[in-house]
């Protein structure tokens, strides 16, 4: 992690590198890309790129040509490339770059055929039930693909569906819909998928080693966990502090976990502000927004969490770099 | 080996999506024709530029059927009967018992604190309002179980307005 551009830039800074020296030095060290690098950035950057134009001109055509299309010609459109992107996974695998790709546009384009059919035979089935069901088809896939970006998009979908259907059961049985019980669902679904991803990881299943797709499972349950502490504070401050007690663990935990153990910056960025949101939300609801000075006293806390936090990260990353 | 396993899911996805369609083209066919009243709904909310808001009769009566019984509303089957002029009336709500011949099941679902059949909406091709500005009936087409196909919406002798949805290709 400790890099060379880094370290160069320090001493530039330093001025233990005169600036005339500056490109050759980077470029000596590594930290500016070469050819070949750029060729295999712009390789995946193509394909990638490539892979989901494919998908959307599919749905743009279809959608363009809908009144011309019969139902049976839309189904046709949609499955074709299912079919052709199983040939490329059969012809090349799974575990390069065009395979994975292939792999992506598919599970997108089953989202689309499940849609489809939906719109075209209006059962009245509700639309969580295409999430689930779309979660429910890709899953073998994901299971099997050892692929990072396939599972999140999986935790997302399932997300979508628990959301989905709290909204439509909480309206069927006629009760008041208490955003917070869905929630709270959340909160742990994802918690426990981030809990159960870094302890694969760390466990030494090396392909899930992506620390992208952790940062955004830590952003969904750190999201979900501030939520509660704030529902908590604003709605219910009565009642038991359910939320503030899980923030509170959260924090802690995750404080140790990417503190001491994997090490993560951007996660420990992130509680940072979850501390700000929390603390202040708290301070406003204590003075019910009535004075200006209440105002000042709260940029100031501002002010002083993110100064002290920031010197705090700082030091987390120089004591990385020295290890 | 997961190279195989991917195929052969995305095979068996692609096999019951279709087996799925024939399934409700087997129902556009063959199911059992129900013909629902409609209500009358506010003019204003009617028609939506691509689709008209539906409400039919009959979810009048389950709905007060389901409030006689000061449950908590939830989904469930009716047993219904067509009338002299083929039109679906309501008997009443099935509990398990068994039929008599000329009776059928219908399923609604309860939403919004709303009975639902099937659809709420019939989508038609923007610009075509005019065609269905009269219609006083929707024609499902019915499976055994109850589960509802909205297929053509009729007008005051039951003629058929507008193209037969969903278009055949």
């Amino acid at each position: 992690m400790a890099n060379a551009r880094d370290e160069i830039l320090e001493w530039a800074q330093q001025g233990h590198i005169p600036p005339e020296h500056m490109r050759s030095a980077l470029e000596k060290s590594g930290a500016l890309p070469d050819e070949s690098q750029w060729r295999t950035f712009f390789d995946k950057v193509l394909l990638s790129m490539g892979a989901v134009l494919l998908g959307a001109g599919v749905i743009f055509f279809f959608a363009y040509n809908w009144q011309d299309l019969g139902r049976f010609a839309k189904f046709a459109l949609v499955q074709a490339p299912i079919l052709a992107g199983l040939a490329v996974v059969w012809k090349l695998g799974i575990d390069g770059a065009p395979g994975k790709a292939a792999l992506i546009t598919i599970t997108l384009l089953v989202g689309a055929l499940l849609a489809l059919v939906g719109q075209t035979y209006q059962t009245g089935a509700d639309t969580f039930e295409l999430f689930a069901v779309w979660a429910l088809a890709i899953l073998p896939w994901t299971l099997a693909a050892r692929f990072p970006a396939l599972w999140l998009i999986w935790l997302a979908l399932v997300n979508v569906a628990i959301g989905l259907y709290f909204n439509t059961t909480g309206r069927m049985l006629g009760m008041a819909f208490r955003p917070d019980k869905l929630m709270w669902v959340l909160f742990g679904f994802n918690t426990i998928a981030l809990a159960v991803w870094e302890g694969l990881a760390a466990a030494g299943v090396t392909w899930l080693r992506e620390r992208w797709a952790m940062r955004v499972m830590a952003v969904a349950s750190g999201y979900l966990a501030t939520s509660l502490a704030m529902h908590d504070i604003l709605d219910s401050p009565r009642g038991f502090p359910g939320g503030l007690i899980a923030w509170f663990a959260w924090m802690v935990v995750s404080f140790c976990v990417y503190r001491y153990v994997v090490k993560d910056l951007f996660v420990l960025a992130g509680g940072l502000l979850s501390l700000i949101l929390v603390v202040v939300t708290a301070i406003l609801k204590e003075t019910r927004f009535d004075s200006a000075a209440v105002f000042l006293v709260i940029g100031l806390i501002v002010i002083g969490i993110s100064a002290a936090g920031g010197w705090w990260l700082k030091q987390v990353a120089s004591e990385e770099e020295s290890a | 080996m997961r190279k195989w396993i991917i195929i052969l899911t995305g095979v068996a996805t692609l096999a019951l999506v279709n087996w799925t369609i024939t399934q409700r083209e087997n129902q556009i066919t063959n199911g059992k024709v129900a013909r629902l009243e409609l209500a009358p709904v506010d003019p204003r909310s009617l028609m939506q530029g691509d689709y008209m808001a539906l409400r039919f009769q009959l979810s009048n009566e389950v709905q007060r059927a389901i409030t006689e019984k000061k449950e908590d509303a939830q989904d469930g089957h009716l047993v219904a009967k067509p009338d002299a002029n083929g039109i679906t009336r309501y008997v009443r709500l099935h509990a398990g018992e068994s039929l008599a011949p000329d009776e059928f099941l219908l399923r609604y679902r309860v939403r919004d604190h709303q009975v639902k059949f099937a659809t709420n909406a019939w989508f038609f091709q923007e610009g075509h309002a005019k065609i269905y500005e009269g219609a006083r009936y929707g024609e499902f087409r019915v499976s055994p179980a109850g589960e509802m196909l909205l297929v053509a919406m009729l007008g005051k002798d039951r003629e058929k307005l507008g193209p037969a949805l969903p278009s055949t290709p």
